[in-house]
């Protein structure tokens, strides 16, 4: 389905803004960031959260599902997994989940990950060496959107990894112009 | 390769795994920003990986380079089509001797302070800070100042 939307082939990183989008999310504590730690909950979360918006009568508004992290409370090891959906509906009181608007990205280092959980080590070193190598640092944790999955094979998903990124000013490597506001 | 950690006040020696250094490398800008409030480098593998590429002769070549960039950009219009992003430029020119004075201790020779470094880093690359946002109410002069004060060696 990937290669159908015109989108980069796997291995390219590319650098571009992402739009704001609004999901229908459900959250719980992964022991760490680690793939292994994060695919142990991130499966039940999605599962239980369709679950959820059928029973709230909430249709997903049809863009690939998206997953993203952040820090927990107390610092430390763990983080929290974030399984969100797209939905064009408002928040549902007792629906039993989060109505999230998350914020665009400017800019974005993108990559193609094609493959389970177990290999997506190697597409973030990937897009690790290229946001250093290009003059970035990168912002926070990466979202993950999930562009296409076999249901019988789990090793088969093709993946957009998303890390926020913001130049170094000493490399400006960049050509890509962020919408600043400074003068 | 190993780190130094400090645990209950002691030195111990802690292993790095491939996995810690790609979550340094992921987690850059929020470890300097830990780093610029003071975390300590022994607090956790991340901030001793960050920390270690922090003091290396590039990086700190490349913030001083960096910021002669934006500083030439502030004084010569010509210069400000050249950085990735737009700075401040009237902002800049009013701290343009601190920016200096900043520009010569991330070039004089001999080991600086990390935290230093993360200040330095943290203000050349916050999209959000004084440098870039118009609407940031932070101070950049006491920014530049304080970037240059912590790389004096105590």
């Amino acid at each position: 389905m990937a290669e159908r939307t015109g989108r980069m082939p796997a291995g390219d990183v590319a650098l571009r803004e992402v739009a704001p989008v609004r999901v229908a999310e459900l959250t719980a504590t992964a022991v760490s960031y680690r793939p292994e730690d994060i695919g142990a909950v991130i499966g039940p979360l999605y599962s239980e959260l369709l679950r959820r918006l059928a029973a709230a009568g909430v249709a997903p508004a049809g863009g690939p599902a998206i997953a993203y992290y952040s820090d927990p409370a107390c610092p430390s090891d763990a983080v929290i997994v974030h399984a969100g959906i797209p939905v064009a509906a408002g928040p549902q009181p007792g629906g039993g989940f989060s109505v999230v608007d998350l914020p665009a990205i400017r800019p974005a280092a993108v990559i193609i990950h094609r493959g389970g959980r177990r290999d997506v080590r190697q597409s973030l070193w990937d897009l690790a060496g290229w946001i250093e190598d290009h003059g970035y640092l990168a912002v926070g944790y990466h979202r993950e959107v999930y562009l296409d999955h076999d249901p019988d094979d789990a090793g088969r998903v093709v993946t957009e990894l998303q890390v926020g990124v913001t130049p170094t000013a000493g490399r400006g490597a960049c050509s890509a112009r962020s919408a600043g506001p400074g003068r | 390769m190993l780190v130094l950690l400090e645990e209950a006040g002691s030195p111990v020696a802690c292993a790095v795994r491939p996995w810690d250094r790609l979550w340094a490398r992921l987690r850059a800008f929020r470890l300097d920003s830990d780093l610029a409030d003071g975390a300590s480098p022994e607090a956790s593998v991340a901030l001793a990986l960050r920390a270690r590429m922090l003091v290396r002769t590039r990086h700190r070549r490349d913030l001083a380079v960096g910021a002669d960039r934006v500083l030439a950009a502030a004084m010569q219009p010509a210069y400000a089509r050249r950085l990735p992003v737009p700075v401040c430029r009237d902002r800049v020119r009013d701290c343009s001797e601190e920016f200096g004075e900043l520009i010569r201790r991330l070039r004089a020779a001999g080991p600086v302070p990390v935290r230093g470094l993360a200040k330095a880093g943290v203000l050349l690359a916050d999209a959000s800070g004084p440098l870039y946002y118009r609407a940031s109410a932070d101070d950049l002069r006491a920014r530049v100042c304080d970037a240059a004060d912590a790389l004096i060696v105590a």
